[in-house]
């Protein structure tokens, strides 16, 4: 059986006495897409820069491909084929949008050719000579998304791509990670709490509480567990 | 876009080349040891406006240019030649080592790009200075004197490049050369990580940019060009002394940048005329009371065009070559935990 290509195990990581993940599990197959559920403070993020090696873990081990990359620098990471956006997009405001996305390339080792398909791709063509750091927020998460696409990641991890956006356009960017993933073959790792997104998404869910993996699994069967709603999901399920 | 408008640079090449034909030899003299000079301002320029490493130790590799100059043009080093060419052609290179194994000993102990890396900067050239001070092999305070000049052959025997005119040829030559390859390079992808990895390191490291090694490429880099800078001044003058290592030239540097415009290396050059130049005529006309005027209009300039003199005029033409800008908002993207 083929090894999964991202594989945590029983990763740990404690901030002063204050246990921020505590001993979560999660696997992804390639070309899989899984939402990371869970409430404000449950390690979500902390999960995220454990894997794109901003933090080391206390404990626990991170497999890429079948390659232990714990605690290895955030360029190797990325190197290896792990992109990753922010809940604040991490675009490089002083250059322009076309900019960004060369810098993408030319960190990727990709042809200078493929900026402007991606910023047709990404609906940016509009906006390619203005500063990044002056387009709206929605508009800077595009671009920030074009910028991971363009370097060919095997996994793409999303920390809340529509956080700020009205409930139609939530929709519509699942409908787009999804197809996607289909494009690119990437396995897709979504932390989101717009609910509506997660059941547009249509994958499974994962729900994380208290820094730990307690269930996942079809959206209809996660919103069932009686823990999930006590803790999280509640009446809004 | 990132590349500096061609025109501005033809311009203001194709006004120095001319000089030799209307500018009598004082002047010449003087604006050779401001090209000398530019060199330093480039170098700062690259490490300061694109790599974001604000650097008080940058007269330290003009400095140890200088004096590796004058010391093999000296013979002081046993093994090697009395050489001024060799000279020459070690200056940028002893510099680039040394700031090779300071940069990788500070940026190794992930002090940052920011006021750490200032503070430490600014204690290396203080102790440079010392050192140079304190070291008879060096001359102690008094400095090295009598060096060769650089000389070619000639029917007539050796030609030495002490007249103005051949000493201003030499400079204008390095210093364009050494502006057009900056200029390059900063248009070129090379260019835009390193600006990447100024606004953000940590979103630079994301995509795959090793922010470390990026930084060091920088910073020796930029101590080459300031070491050919300090040999090519020890060449011209004679005479190297510990001031050209220590803090009060690192400042003086970072004032022409300043005043130009640290984003554009063209801005930077620039602001190196117009700085000595003003020096020159304040000292004349307030005589000692200069160094106040002169302060008092730095402060000016900077309040009044935070992008300097001319890299504002310059980012009106087309898109700046931009200065640090990035804000520290998507920084805390990762400090935010879930």
């Amino acid at each position: 059986m083929e090894a999964p290509l991202l594989d945590v195990r029983n990763l740990v990581k404690g901030f002063g006495g204050v246990l921020a993940v505590a001993g979560a599990s999660l696997s992804l197959d390639r070309g899989e897409v899984l939402a990371l559920i869970g409430p404000n403070g449950c390690g979500k993020t902390t999960l995220f820069n454990l894997v794109t090696g901003i933090e080391r873990p206390d404990a626990g081990v991170i497999r890429f491909a079948g390659r232990d990359i714990t605690g290895l620098p955030p360029q190797r990471i990325a190197r290896l084929g792990i992109g990753r956006t922010f809940q604040v997009p991490g675009v490089f405001a002083s250059a322009s949008v076309r900019e960004n996305l060369a810098v993408a390339a030319a960190a990727a080792r990709r042809p200078l050719s493929e900026v402007a398909p991606m910023l047709a791709w990404a609906g940016l063509e509009r906006w390619a000579e203005e500063p990044a750091g002056e387009l709206p927020h929605g508009l800077q998460q595009r671009l920030e998304l074009a910028m991971v696409v363009l370097q060919r990641p095997r996994l793409l991890l999303l920390d809340e791509p529509t956080a700020g956006w009205e409930a139609g356009e939530s929709r519509a960017a699942a409908i787009a990670i999804r197809r996607l993933a289909l494009q690119t073959g990437a396995a897709v790792l979504v932390v989101e709490h717009d609910l509506a997104f997660v059941r547009a998404l249509g994958a499974e869910v994962a729900v994380m509480l208290r820094g730990r993996i307690v269930v996942r699994g079809p959206y209809g069967r996660v919103a069932a567990d009686p823990e999930v709603r006590a803790a999280y999901l509640g009446s809004r399920a | 876009m990132s590349r500096e408008p061609p025109l501005p640079a033809l311009v203001f090449w194709a006004v120095l080349g001319l000089a030799p034909l209307v500018a009598p030899g004082w002047l010449l003299a003087q604006l050779a040891q401001h090209l000398g000079y530019g060199l330093l301002a480039l170098s700062l320029a690259w490490v300061w406006g694109q790599a974001g490493l604000l650097s008080f130790c940058q007269a330290l590799f003009f400095g140890s240019g200088a004096y590796l100059f004058a010391l093999l043009a000296l013979g002081r080093i046993p093994g090697l030649p009395d050489s001024p060419w060799l000279g020459l052609l070690c200056a940028p290179l002893f510099s680039a080592l040394l700031a090779f194994l300071l940069g990788l000993a500070l940026l190794s102990a992930r002090i940052g790009s920011g006021a750490a890396w200032a503070v430490m900067t600014l204690v290396l050239g203080v102790i440079a200075e010392r050192v140079a001070v304190t070291s008879p092999w060096l001359g102690g305070s008094n400095g090295l004197v009598g060096v060769p000049p650089l000389a070619v052959p000639w029917p007539s025997g050796t030609f030495e490049l002490v007249d103005p005119l051949p000493l201003y040829l030499l400079l204008f030559a390095a210093t364009a050369l050494v502006h057009l390859a900056l200029a390059r390079h900063i248009a070129s992808p090379a260019g835009a990580l390193v600006r990447a990895v100024r606004d953000d390191a940590l979103r630079a490291a994301h995509l795959g940019i090793d922010p470390l090694r990026l930084r060091l490429f920088v910073f020796t880099g930029a101590a080459a060009i300031a070491g050919l800078g300090g040999g090519l001044f020890a060449a011209q003058f004679g005479f190297v002394a510990p001031p050209l290592l220590g803090l009060g030239l690192s400042t003086e540097a970072l004032v022409w940048v300043a005043v130009g415009g640290r984003g554009s290396p063209l801005a930077a050059l620039v602001g190196t005329l117009v700085v000595k130049g003003v020096e020159e005529l304040l000292g004349r006309w307030l005589e000692a009371w200069w160094p106040l005027a002169m302060g008092l209009v730095v402060v000016a300039v900077v309040l009044a065009f935070p992008a300097g003199l001319v890299g504002g005029l310059l980012a009106r033409r087309g898109r700046p070559v931009p200065a640090d800008v990035a804000g520290g908002a998507r920084r805390a993207a990762v400090r935010t935990s879930s």
